[in-house]
């Protein structure tokens, strides 16, 4: 499974690959909405996409309404990773067709919380 | 009329909630900044909607690197003044969305930037949070237009 961490701080994209990378996910990273459209055009598609929501150049709610209106990328599951937790904003969110979303701060399992409410991780025993 | 709903205690249990979230070991209240605050640096963002100011992260440079280096897992000696810049904004922008949250109404987050203390200027205290990190000093503080 392939991961894709979207977000202009260099830093969180260190913290949230370390997180996937231990739930098992290979993971790309990009830096912004537009990068991560980029690389998603080369390819490999990612299975998940972590996103943030305030970015330059693209932001996360417009990088989330490209991915679905491309029906090539219509499996990519695609959970907002960000400050913005504003209920309205979440729900317009998830209208775009983000499936899960997480507010920072966050704590590792919260993320793999949410990625087995996903199905993308298993369930521990 | 700007209404920002976060009691001093709230505000508190937000920035905590923050450092647990990012810093080994999570940083210990401090009675007052420990170091010379001119010589602070200050990750800032702007929330602008029914309450106008800003989120101010502040730590030495030194500061600055032990975070940088922790949060990329970088040794220090690796790191750019860009990674600094990027972890110090990023801690603002987390607080600041936080903060954001008990804005009543819309409100917009900025961009991070990260500045001089004394560049931050323009803007009251409402709130403020000292600790220590380490042998680092951290302040956070809400600062409303004046």
């Amino acid at each position: 499974m392939l991961a894709m961490v979207i977000d202009d701080s260099r830093a969180m994209r260190s913290i949230l690959r370390r997180i996937v990378t231990e739930l098992g996910f290979e993971c790309v990273e990009a830096a912004d909405g537009q990068d991560a459209l980029d690389k998603m055009s080369e390819g490999p598609v990612p299975d998940l996409a972590l996103i943030d929501w305030n970015m330059p150049v693209l932001d996360g709610l417009s990088f989330v309404t490209s991915v679905r209106e491309n029906r090539d990328w219509r499996d990519v599951t695609l959970m907002m990773v960000t400050t913005e937790g504003e209920h309205a904003q979440i729900v317009r969110a998830l209208a775009a067709g983000a499936h899960e979303y997480v507010i920072k701060p966050f704590t590792p399992d919260a993320i793999q919380e949410k990625l087995q409410l996903l199905g993308l991780v298993g369930v521990e025993a | 009329m700007s209404v920002l709903a976060l009691a001093p205690e709230e505000f508190k249990s937000l920035v905590d909630e923050v450092w647990a979230s990012l810093l080994v070991p999570v940083p210990v209240d401090a009675d007052r900044v420990n170091g010379e605050a001119a010589t602070f640096v200050a990750g800032f963002v702007e929330i602008q909607g029914g309450w106008v100011g800003r989120v101010s992260v502040e730590t030495t440079d030194r500061g600055a690197v032990a975070i940088a280096s922790q949060m990329l897992m970088v040794p220090s000696e690796e790191l750019t003044q860009a990674d600094l810049v990027d972890a110090v904004g990023e801690l603002a922008n987390i607080v600041g969305g936080s903060v954001k949250s008990c804005v009543e109404g819309h409100s917009t987050l900025s961009l991070p930037a990260v500045v001089p203390v004394d560049e931050v200027g323009g803007h009251e205290a409402q709130l403020e949070v000292v600790s220590q990190w380490q042998e680092h000093p951290l302040r956070v503080r809400v600062l409303a237009v004046a």
